[in-house]
């Protein structure tokens, strides 16, 4: 009788349970980057999903269990728990932080102890040589790939004397560097415009001092400029003429370069670039990886016990033709 | 070949809903000519498909809804139910995807290139995982209507799907995280889309746990509803890092 009561109330807890960590995550869905971090890092997720580990543990010794039936619960369940605390380590212990590298410029991954929390010294420095990026023609912009050339240059003490042995290396989405437990993902790439200079109607303007504004050209007409792409290693800019109200009178883009489809602003803007210095900045993700290696085995284990339980012990019974009646069979 | 595309899943659907009618008819022998014959050009539309972009067919929701059709087709056709009147209710999702990529403005069926971020194996691996678990879940809820209003016993066909839902949503869900690692840096963000697949995992999971049929079925068809809302109220409402329509 009272067994029955703890078991009910198991139950209902296990609902109520579900149905929270279920509410809070739909939650985190409908809200900002910023804040799904707090959300999910704060005792209100953090919490559930450690009381429905507890309820998963503590049932079999709630009710009056068989051998076979313990033997069942756990090949289900231990995995489950064993994924969990693998996912909660590496939530602790893994780390991440971004840093950008224009072309000609270098890091030492010993900076980044601080960001990354790691101990062992790394006294390696990464230069990126080269960042390129791949279109898949001149008509289609879109971009086929992007990736980033870079040496890797680690000091070798051998006989009283340092050596520096230099690796090139390539860096792409869906091909991170490692080293060590560090790994290097190429992220994302940005323009750092140094100094663009233009002129029109004979008034030099800078870029990035223009950056939302509109010009006056003519009366009722107004000209902006912004960079749009890099194509080639060139900046594709997109100008616009606008009226007072902003209804769109004129535009055009052009590169920095003889191109059939360049078009320029008209003749009677005056139009001309004076200055363009710029260059490309690729952006890296660096991330620290205490767990990984538990966290793997952890999720290989779960998925494989999961297919053993769902069907794989049913196919070697069939295989060897095993009865029904054995030490595991899976059920209740 | 958008428009070739478009004429070949006009004559899809109706083959489909024809062989519907002639299932209701008695009339089996047409009513499997017209399942093969529109299965036959669903494959021919994805190879097409494929040939054109050269790559998976499902990188965006056109492709996708196609594909899910076509995996589904595959599991009706070796399904215990398949030559029988049953079928007639089980062979409505795969009309209505049919139709919902037919229905599509013309901007989302343009052939696109894959972007970098797509261009792995893992595609091969997570994408299909899930197909086959949005099928089985799909699956899963007809029969549990069916158990319902006809008071037959699929128990054992409910339990099978279950499970088929659960192992490949999950492997799903493991081998995004896994992927996830290498091109985003991060095996899990949060993104609106892991969320809701996580939230889809979690309601047939506790599916398991219920014996009563009723609530069982009201659990499968939240899960349901969390697996629609992962597939088009994401893409649509809650953009992130699979934002790609």
């Amino acid at each position: 009788m009272k067994n029955n009561i703890f078991i009910k109330l198991h139950s209902s807890l296990l609902f109520l349970t579900f149905f929270l960590i279920v509410f809070l995550s739909a939650i985190t869905s409908f809200t900002s980057s910023d804040q799904i971090f707090i959300i999910v890092s704060s005792p209100f997720y953090i919490v559930p999903w450690f009381f429905l580990a507890i309820l998963i543990i503590s049932y079999p010794w709630l009710d009056n269990v068989s051998d076979k039936f313990l033997l069942s619960y756990f090949i289900k369940h231990i995995p489950f728990i064993l994924l969990f605390f693998a996912v909660l380590i590496a939530f602790m212990t893994n780390r991440n932080v971004e840093y950008s590298l224009s072309v000609g410029e270098a890091l030492n991954l010993n900076d980044l102890k601080k960001s990354l929390l790691f101990k062992e010294d790394m006294n390696i420095i990464i230069r990126l040589d080269d960042f390129k990026i791949e279109r898949h023609s001149k008509k289609d912009r879109h971009v086929k790939s992007y990736k980033s050339e870079v040496t890797v240059i680690k000091d070798k003490r051998t006989n009283n004397k340092t050596e520096s042995s230099l690796i090139k290396e390539l860096i792409e989405v869906n091909n991170p560097l490692k080293i060590n437990n560090l790994k290097i993902h190429q992220k994302s790439w940005s323009l750092g415009i140094q100094e663009i200079r233009f002129e029109i109607n004979h008034h030099e303007l800078e870029i990035t001092e223009q950056k939302d504004k509109i010009i006056k050209i003519k009366e009722n007409q107004f000209f902006e400029i912004f960079p749009l792409d890099i194509i080639e290693e060139k900046i594709l800019y997109k100008w616009n003429i606008k009226d007072k109200s902003g209804i769109l009178l004129d535009s055009g883009i052009f590169k920095n370069d003889i191109d059939a489809e360049n078009k320029y602003p008209p003749k009677e803007c005056d139009f001309k670039l004076v200055k363009e210095d710029f260059k490309l900045i690729s952006i890296f993700e660096f991330t620290y990886r205490r767990a990984n290696l538990f966290l793997t085995f952890a999720a290989v284990f779960f998925i494989l016990m999961m297919f053993m339980d769902f069907f794989g012990f049913k196919l070697i019974w069939k295989l060897f033709n095993i009865k029904k009646h054995g030490f595991y069979n899976g059920h209740n | 070949m958008v428009i070739i595309e478009q004429i070949i899943l006009f004559f899809i659907i109706l083959f489909w809903l024809f062989y519907i009618l002639m299932l209701k008819l008695f009339k089996t022998t047409l009513a499997n000519i017209l399942l093969y014959a529109g299965f036959a050009l669903d494959f021919t539309l994805i190879l097409i498909r494929t040939v054109i972009t050269g790559h998976a067919p499902f990188s965006n929701l056109y492709e996708s809804l196609i594909f899910f059709s076509f995996i589904y087709l595959i599991k009706l056709i070796f399904s215990r139910f398949f030559r029988k009147q049953k079928a007639v209710f089980l062979m409505l999702p795969a009309v209505i995807l049919n139709l919902t990529a037919f229905l599509l403005p013309a901007g989302f069926k343009q052939p696109d290139k894959l972007i970098p971020v797509l261009k792995s194996f893992w595609i091969y691996i997570h994408v299909p995982s899930f197909f086959i678990g949005y099928v089985s879940l799909t699956f899963l809820f007809i029969i549990s209507i069916m158990n319902l209003i006809k008071k037959e016993n699929y128990t054992e066909v409910l339990d099978h799907e279950l499970k088929l839902t659960c192992f490949f949503i999950s492997l799903g869900i493991i081998t995004g995280a896994f992927w996830a690692e290498i091109s985003w840096a991060n095996f899990w963000s949060f993104d609106p889309k892991e969320t809701w697949a996580l939230i889809t995992w979690l309601f047939v999971v506790l599916s398991f746990h219920v014996k009563n049929h009723k609530i069982k079925f009201a659990i499968i068809f939240f899960a349901l509803l969390s697996m629609l809302f992962t597939y088009f109220g994401v893409m649509f409402i809650l953009p992130g890092l699979h934002s790609y329509l």
